[in-house]
């Protein structure tokens, strides 16, 4: 709509059918406007919070266009399609796009559209990697509706989705036993019940006191995300600590046997599945660190790589 | 800073409570508005500042109590959410989200205590898993309380027999199994406290904020006695075994003597008869500085008022005077520290315990005496530090309240009254005297009964012969010390009245004796105790007297029967003689 209450302007909407999934993820993120000109616009964050439809495996997508041209005014145009998009972003560097999905379907030949119109569309669609916005690195799948003129510029309108991959309970899954140390100083057998956990799974175990000859202030387990991106001689790797979870206050003594529970649902929504080298270009661990600090906030710690998997959509 | 401790004490605690109203304020609100996630935040937001490392013990007490207090609110929430549908588990989820370990692991318990109430999963599980849980705060002072909080919510929770969550909840065992758990754990922490570092300046602040402790680690002790399901046998076998596990294994002086005394006080009499052998042997393990006779002491006031002077409610085969004794005679070998004053105090308790526990049992007093007089064997009388004169003394003076003058039958009586300076044998010469006045039937009817008396008393008949003792006092003496001068001496005197014998030469000879003995007292000891005497003798006079008489009278009676028999003989001869010489004569 015009800004200035003049006579109402054309426009396109996208409407995207529920997802045969029927499930939607929120994210934080502003609903790109419908009549934008110029180029793609890159999704940046605000506080809204949408949800986007989620497909995975075989769903198939599909939506409704919507041409509006206010009463007795008619739209010529180049052609109107839709186009559904995967792509690789990466923000290094100079930063680059790497589409790796492309599915476009010619809704209208160029011509002359008299009344309001609606397209239907749909798309049979490869879904070869997760969504996942990171810090160097994003996926993302989007629907992009692209109604050319020539003059006054295009028509667009773009949706996201959001593709997940949903996994079986691993066959092996083992405990992570190990004992850890500094000579003299401190000694600790740490056992997390398993290897692999869902994203919605309780981080269950036991720190064991071996040897306890600093003061020990208190303990927490952290959740810390790495994400490395590029190849070659071009590797940026980042961590961030998702969480921390206080999981022991004061000072233990030798023998002592002290229990962890940590829920990772209480981690946010920024837990994702582990990703390993991704399109070729990039992998998402995860690792549990566990943190001792003392009197005087020197930090013991040990690291222990884990692998989060998808049980539920979502 | 420019505040001394106890300002900044104060000015801690007022900061911190200010903050604790302000989050319990908002915290209601969102309770009011039914609001779940909000107030699980206020709620961790207010017990935040339990995490507080500033405060001494007595403080952090203050500040608990009233968050706790305000938790109740969020009991009760959790409880009307419940009703209205949502499942405890859930909630319990929830709270477990809170990144801070101190404020989860109070607001796990409080919704633990819910879950117990709702019954939507087995009390024992629950339990088990808060036990567990709370392990997560190592700081003693703060997992002291929060192990407090634990057992205040759930003291009414516990699967004991007859409770309504028994049965699939569990049973006694799960309940004392969970309190004893807690009981450990609560006492290793406040154990752990006296390690605390600061050198050695800090240590009597460690120790006393130990004290202001105690009673969150006794408090187990008493939930224990309140569980119904726990008999004596259970006691015996199981609980007891388990509080002297941690009392001895734990090391501490502070916590034996604490925890000893706490058993002692808590447990009903019936249990401490079961296990009175298994207790006393515990005793004899504690630390090299806890007072064991303070703790024996203890046990033995407990079974004594329990057998209140009736000797047989304390089961026969128990044998506990000897199980005290045997008790007391490992102690004594085992352990150097034990000044004289503590040796003499401890067989007097054990004394006092006899005189109670087995009135008549003479052997067992004597038995005391005894010991103590060879312990004393190897000090020279008059060379003995006043701590145990005054124990001896008190030794001496303790059976005569229940004895009286049956303690001159005690052969090591008269033997420890030389170990005492005249003025203490004075004391106890005066108890003697009173008791023996008022105890029923005393009678002095032997001159040796007496003279074993008068040797007892000599420090009330007469001043010590050698040098350095108060003779009687003076006109210009102190008059308090006349006035017990005065009363000594009247006592003296009413025991002439009990010097009874039927017969009057003995009679005599018990006054005699007393009359030397006291004729050595002097002109003002004379003055009191003669008179008595005088009368006595005249009574005596009076009585002798009239026996002379009776005798007299009797012998009157017999003179005159045999003149009148030798009459009437001698007027028989006459007659049959004149008969012989003329048959027809008139008689």
């Amino acid at each position: 709509m015009s800004i200035f209450g003049f006579s109402p302007s054309y426009t396109i909407d996208l409407e995207l059918d529920e997802p045969p999934s029927g499930v939607y993820k929120d994210v934080a993120e502003s609903p790109p406007s419908a009549t934008q000109q110029g180029s793609i616009p890159k999704s940046n964050d605000s506080d809204l919070v949408r949800k986007i439809p989620v497909y995975t495996t075989t769903d198939k997508l599909s939506g409704t266009v919507k041409v509006n041209i206010p009463q007795g005014k008619k739209l010529d145009h180049l052609g109107l399609k839709v186009q559904l998009l995967g792509q690789t972003e990466l923000f290094y560097d100079r930063g680059s796009t790497h589409t790796f999905l492309s599915l476009v379907k010619e809704l209208d030949a160029p011509g002359t559209v008299y009344d309001s119109k609606g397209y239907q569309f749909s798309f049979d669609w490869e879904k070869p990697y997760e969504t996942y916005r990171g810090l160097n690195v994003r996926v993302r799948y989007y629907v992009l509706v692209t109604l050319s003129r020539n003059y006054k510029g295009n028509l667009t309108a773009q949706k996201e989705v959001c593709v997940q991959h949903v996994s079986h309970d691993p066959e092996v899954n083992n405990s992570i036993k190990m004992e850890v140390g500094i000579e003299d100083c401190l000694h600790i057998e740490f056992e997390y019940e398993k290897q692999k956990y869902s994203l919605q799974d309780i981080i269950i175990g036991k720190i064991y006191f071996l040897l306890v000859r600093i003061k020990i202030k208190h303990m927490e387990l952290a959740v810390i995300r790495r994400e490395s991106a590029g190849g070659g001689q071009n590797v940026y790797n980042e961590s961030t600590t998702l969480s921390k979870y206080e999981i022991m206050d004061g000072a233990p003594v030798r023998g002592e046997c002290v229990p962890v529970r940590m829920f990772l649902k209480g981690v946010g929504g920024e837990l994702t599945p582990t990703y390993r080298n991704v399109g070729g270009r990039f992998s998402l661990k995860y690792y549990l660190n566990l943190v001792l600090v003392d009197e005087e906030d020197r930090r013991y710690f040990k690291q222990q790589e884990i692998t989060l998997w998808r049980k539920t959509l979502g | 800073s420019t505040m001394n401790a106890a300002e900044e004490q104060v000015k801690y605690l007022s900061e911190a409570t200010k903050k604790v109203k302000e989050h319990a304020f908002y915290m209601k609100r969102a309770i009011d508005a039914n609001d779940l996630n909000t107030t699980l935040s206020l709620a961790a937001d207010m017990l935040r500042e339990l995490k507080t490392s500033l405060l001494t013990p007595r403080n952090y007490y203050e500040l608990y109590m009233k968050v706790t207090d305000e938790l109740r609110h969020v009991e009760d929430f959790f409880q009307a959410l419940n009703k209205q549908g949502t499942p405890v588990v859930e909630m319990y989820e929830k709270v477990q989200h809170c990144a801070n370990v101190v404020p989860r692991l109070y607001l796990l318990i409080a919704v633990g205590g819910v879950y117990i109430k709702s019954g939507e999963a087995p009390a024992k599980d629950i339990l088990k898993d808060l036990i567990e849980m709370v392990k997560c705060v190592q700081y003693p002072t703060r997992g002291l309380f929060l192990r407090n909080y634990l057992s205040q919510t759930s003291r009414d929770k516990l699967p004991d027999t007859n409770s309504p969550y028994a049965g699939v909840g569990g049973d006694v065992t799960d309940a004392y199994d969970f309190v004893l758990q807690n009981f450990s754990e609560m006492n290793r922490l406040w154990v752990r406290l006296q390690h605390m570092g600061g050198g050695k300046d800090s240590r009597k602040k460690r120790e006393k904020e130990r004290q202001d402790l105690k009673i969150l680690v006794g408090t187990n002790l008493v939930r224990l006695s309140q569980l119904e399901g726990i008999d004596s046998q259970i006691y015996k076998d199981v609980i007891l075994p388990r509080i002297l596990e941690q009392v001895e294994g734990c090391k501490d002086t502070i916590a034996q003597s604490y925890l000893m005394d706490c058993i002692i006080q808590v447990f009903p009499d019936e249990f401490h008869l079961a296990t009175l052998q298994t207790f006393l042997n515990a005793c004899t393990r504690l630390k090299e500085k806890v007072n064991i006779r303070d703790i024996l002491q203890s046990m033995m006031n407990r079974l004594s008022n329990y057998s209140d002077g009736q000797a047989d409610r304390i089961p026969k085969d128990l044998q506990a005077f000897n199980l005290f004794n045997d008790c007391i005679t490992k102690i004594l070998e085992e352990r150097s520290n034990l000044s004289l004053p503590e040796i003499l105090r401890l067989q007097t308790a054990l004394m006092q315990f006899a005189l109670k526990c087995y009135p008549g049992r003479m052997d067992y007093v004597n038995y005391c005496l005894g010991m103590c007089a060879s312990v004393l064997s190897a000090t020279q009388a008059g060379e003995l530090d006043d701590s145990s004169v005054s124990e001896v003394e008190e030794l001496l003076s303790i059976p005569l309240a229940s004895l009286a003058l049956k303690v001159l039958d005690l052969k090591q009586y008269a033997e420890l009254l030389t170990y005492l300076p005249y003025e203490n044998r004075r004391q106890v010469a005066t108890t003697l005297v009173r008791s023996t006045l008022f105890a029923a039937g005393s009678v002095l009817d032997t001159p040796e009964k007496l003279e074993k008396l008068l040797a007892a008393i000599t420090p009330l008949l007469k001043d010590e012969d050698a040098a350095g003792d108060a003779p009687p006092p003076t006109a210009d003496d102190d008059p308090s010390v006349d006035e017990e001068f005065e009363e000594e001496q009247t006592l003296v005197a009413r025991l002439v009245h009990t010097l009874r014998s039927d017969d009057t030469d003995v009679q005599f000879k018990l006054l005699s004796l007393a009359r030397r003995h006291f004729g050595q007292g002097g002109v003002k000891r004379i003055s009191h105790t003669l008179p008595p005497l005088v009368f006595s003798g005249l009574r005596l006079t009076h009585k002798v007297k009239a026996r002379e008489v009776e005798a007299k009278r009797a012998e009157e009676d017999v003179r005159q029967k045999t003149e009148e028999k030798e009459k009437a003989d001698a007027l028989r001869k006459e007659n049959e003689a004149k008969a012989a010489e003329d048959p027809d004569a008139p008689p």
